[in-house]
């Protein structure tokens, strides 16, 4: 006999066996044992539930030669010619393929014969769904009243495809789709009989892509034996159903909550070299995030649905809001069923995941608008405190004097900003303020720089007119700095209101307050080759110095210096100027 | 031809070499996945392997069986495929009748149902009992490009295989074989163009690339005047080809390379348009290439309807951009 699958091999031979439709065989067999039996049953239920087996069992149990029995002896002549579907009173009909009327009538003709050795004339209707309505007007009158010896079984998937004149002549039962916990039991039991090692997290994959049906899990561990051999592992299990590993969805729900967007890309990209399907990973993306939903709100059941509580999963659990992981799912559920339809399924889920991030975090921003405020309100109480903290301390010596005009310019600078000449924005950007840029920062505003045009055009045209021709160039935490060609369009930024609207889209964009400074490209260039020594190693050292430089009176040269410095390139122009260290 | 050839589907190769090493073949199995894979060649090779005389994991392709099955006409390894635009139920009625006795030779019957999608459901349901419980031993693969598209019941019966679609390096190279130079040949391995749908050379390719390349920058600035794009003769041909689709798909590529170029992940295998794309690339957004993209493809899917014109629905889609109006699926009309 050549391999048989083993859900063939592991169909339920006894109603203890039909694992998770404990109210369809208690009724059944208390019916058996008080005989008060029914001549026409309807089992209806999902795919691989145990309509047919039950069926099976039934046929037997009523039949069986050491009964009639709560269960078949499976041992006597008649229930094993039963099994093997060899016996001449019990028919196995296949409604689908028998759907006329035709076969029915000859069915109808054939029932008025007495059994020829069970009791009784079992019936099974296999896909009775498929009938035809001549077929099943055909059969009402022999279900109503079908002789004494004759017992109909009705199996279908689709009962609502049946006329109500059928269904109210049988008593119906429901089978019920498997339980999670029940196919990883009968998963295990059939592993620890065929001697098959196995990872419970295997199973618990298997169970769930089996979705209540156990065909489908007995299938699908069919096919994992078969491709990775006496070993079970998760691996296989996703190698097999083409899972996408958990770290890698983890990560992707990091980087979504993160809202970084070269990560996700990178992850996408990855996951497409290897093969995965676009579907398949949306799907695997919005199993991850219900997960961790569960492990949020109710712990003990995402034990149960095997939801895997290590490292990686708590620590994410804990990371992302409830609300920020609705919102994700909310988004990606929405776009799944588009993926089916669009001719280029990777370009849409790029851009669901993208989209999947934004929306996410719009709704922290409704919901947490009020805390957004308050951590403005707490940076302009510690800029305040700061101030009254200088002002408090007796300022002994020049440098503090220059500190202090130093960060007031910097922090406090919107409030009176009377036009300046280059020379001294040169100056202003040579200090302090640069070292504090970082590249991380100004990408950041990069990043949403078009965004933030498009506001402010939105918000007064002519501000976006003047604004358009600058370019950001650097940042720190507090200060955007915008480079400008020519000498108008900096100076008119630079004033208000425009400066005021620019900074206020800027801090709705960004979540953030920034302050914007102006400079032109040919002060900017001059700087520049300063700051790209900051980004290197000697950035530390640097700020090291610049510190010493604050506390002692040296600052106070150097400042002068360097505005001497930008003095005379102005007079002269740079490549006249050549300047010497003494 | 022999497993070797497809090097391309690796995974599954070493799937069904592994059910046969270890006498596992189950006897339904499901092969889905992307045109162009090679599931219907593969399938044959199976039928082979499992019934070459020489029993070996690779067919030897010299045994008389292997022979036969090559030729297609091997009395036990049937291929069925829609009788006109449907598999009909006529044809499954005569393969389960021709099945139910065991065959002469005591090999394993093979059936290939290729389009197994198109299959009323009726016919897919007489299939159950055929499937779950064969008389004798027998083997049947199903063929189809969406595993969705076959009915539950049957997809539970089945060891469903996947067939990996070539990445998108691999498929420009098999452009470059159909005559498509670089660095058309990458554009067109991300769109969703046949091979013998498309007749034009890489140079007009290219032109009609930088057409849309120019028409993008005036959709992403929203700018009226790409409405008038629609006007010129390029974009008037190509409508009156009814090639639209390759407009859309260019567009929605170049948006996707702009957008990536924004976040500083430009794919490398554009080079030739850096320049391009960066330069427009600052002038616009991530999420607002995005939205354009989402435009576009409802536009590509409506456009692929015979009943809708062409050029109304281009001209609609550019209105839209430039009210920024929200994409709406629902237009698509399914559930």
């Amino acid at each position: 006999m050549s391999y048989r699958a083993l859900y063939r091999v592991w169909r339920s031979q006894r109603f203890e066996d039909l694992v998770g439709q404990e109210h369809v065989t208690r009724t059944l067999q208390n019916a058996i044992m008080e005989q008060q039996l029914s001549h026409a049953y309807l089992f209806s239920g999902p795919r691989g539930t145990g309509k047919t087996s039950a069926a099976k069992i039934f046929a037997k149990a009523v039949n069986c030669e050491n009964g009639p029995a709560a269960e078949p002896c499976n041992q006597c002549e008649m229930c094993r010619q039963i099994t093997d579907g060899s016996s001449m009173d019990v028919f196995e009909m296949d409604a689908a393929s028998n759907r006329g009327v035709d076969e029915i009538r000859d069915l109808r003709d054939k029932v008025k014969y007495a059994p020829t050795e069970a009791r009784y004339k079992v019936y099974i209707i296999d896909e009775v769904h498929m009938l035809t309505t001549e077929a099943f007007n055909a059969l009402l009158k022999t279900l109503e009243e079908p002789p004494p010896h004759v017992i109909f079984i009705l199996a279908t998937t689709e009962p609502h495809k049946l006329l109500p004149t059928i269904i109210s002549r049988c008593q119906r039962f429901s089978f019920r789709r498997i339980s999670f916990e029940v196919i990883v039991k009968r998963l295990q039991l059939i592993c620890d009989t065929n001697q098959i090692r196995y990872e419970d997290q295997a199973l618990f994959t298997l169970a769930r892509t089996a979705d209540g049906g156990m065909r489908d899990a007995l299938s699908l561990l069919d096919q994992t034996i078969a491709f990775g051999g006496e070993d079970l592992t998760e691996e296989v299990v996703r190698l097999v159903l083409g899972i996408v590993s958990k770290e890698m969805m983890y990560q992707l729900v990091h980087g979504i909550h993160e809202q970084d967007p070269s990560l996700i890309l990178q992850l996408l990209d990855q996951l497409s070299a290897e093969g995965n399907e676009p579907d398949r990973i949306l799907y695997d993306l919005v199993y991850t995030c219900r997960d961790l939903l569960l492990i949020q709100t109710a712990p003990k059941v995402a034990k149960l649905q095997g939801a895997e509580q290590n490292g990686p999963t708590e620590e994410l659990a804990k990371k992302v809001t409830t609300a920020r992981l609705q919102a994700i799912l909310d988004s990606l559920l929405q776009d799944q069923p588009h993926l089916k339809h669009v001719s280029n399924p990777r370009i849409f889920l790029e851009m669901s995941l993208l989209r999947a991030m934004n929306e996410g975090a719009s709704s922290d921003r409704d919901t947490g608008s009020s805390s957004q405020e308050i951590q403005l309100l707490h940076q302009k109480i510690e800029q305040l405190e700061k101030i009254v903290d200088r002002l408090v301390r007796p300022s002994d010596d020049q440098a503090q004097v220059i500190v202090n005009r130093d960060s007031s310019s910097i922090e406090v600078a919107p409030r009176k900003s009377p036009p300046r000449s280059s020379i001294q924005r040169g100056k202003k950007l040579s200090s302090q303020l640069l070292a504090k840029t970082s590249p991380k920062a100004l990408q950041k505003i990069q990043q949403s720089w078009g965004d933030i045009l498009h506001k402010v055009r939105n918000e007064r045209v002519t501000v976006h007119a003047w604004l358009v021709n600058g370019e950001p160039v650097a940042a720190t935490d507090q200060v955007v700095i915008l480079a400008f060609k020519t000498e108008i369009h900096c100076e008119t930024t630079e004033r208000q209101p425009n400066r005021g609207i620019i900074e206020q889209v800027i801090s709705q964009i960004l979540q953030h307050t920034y302050q914007i400074q102006t400079v032109m490209w040919s002060d900017w260039e001059l700087v520049q080759p300063e700051e790209e020594q900051k980004s290197s190693s000697e950035m530390v050292e640097d700020r090291v110095v610049s510190k010493r430089q604050e506390e002692s009176p040296n600052q106070m040269d150097s400042v002068r210096d360097s505005s001497i410095v930008d003095q005379a390139i102005t007079i002269f122009g740079k490549d006249l100027v050549q300047i010497k260290k003494d | 031809m022999s497993f070797q050839s497809y090097k391309d589907q690796k995974r599954v190769i070493e799937f069904l070499q592994t059910a046969i090493r270890q006498d596992r073949v189950a006897h339904g199995y499901l092969f889905y996945g992307p045109k162009g894979t090679y599931k219907r060649e593969i399938a044959l090779e199976f039928a082979k392997a499992i019934n070459c005389e020489k029993s070996q994991l690779d067919p030897c392709d010299e045994c008389p069986t292997c022979k036969q099955i090559e030729s297609g006409n091997h009395p036990d390894v049937l291929v069925i495929e829609p009788d006109g635009n449907m598999i009909k139920m006529e044809q499954i009625k005569q393969l389960q009748h021709r099945f139910r006795y065991q065959s002469a030779q005591g090999m394993t019957r093979v059936v290939i149902l290729d389009s197994a999608d198109q299959m009323r459901i009726e016919t897919a349901n007489t299939l159950l009992k055929f499937l779950e419980e064969p008389t004798s031993p027998m083997l049947a693969i199903l063929i189809t490009e969406q595993e969705k598209s076959i009915v539950q019941t049957v997809r539970s019966r089945c060891q469903s295989v996947r067939f990996v679609e070539p990445t998108w390096l691999e498929q420009a190279k098999m452009w470059q074989a159909h005559g498509i130079q670089p660095p058309m040949n990458y554009v067109l391995a991300q769109c969703s163009q046949k091979f013998e749908q498309l007749e034009m050379d890489s140079e007009e390719l290219e032109r009609i690339f930088r057409h849309v390349i120019d028409w993008s920058q005036l959709l992403v600035n929203k700018q009226s005047t790409a409405i008038v794009t629609i006007q010129e003769p390029w974009f008037q041909e190509l409508i009156q080809k009814k090639q639209v689709t390759l407009i859309l798909d260019f567009l929605m590529i170049w948006l996707r390379y702009v957008s990536r170029s924004a976040i500083g992940m430009a794919d490398e295998n554009m080079a030739g348009f850096a320049e391009q794309g960066s330069s427009q690339a600052k002038r616009t957004t991530q999420s607002a290439c995005a939205k354009l993209i989402e435009q576009v493809m409802i536009t590509r899917k409506l456009v692929a309807r015979p009943e809708l014109s062409n050029q109304s629905l281009i001209e609609q889609f550019v209105i839209r951009i430039q009210k920024d109006a929200p994409s709406d699926w629902t237009k698509l009309g399914y559930n």
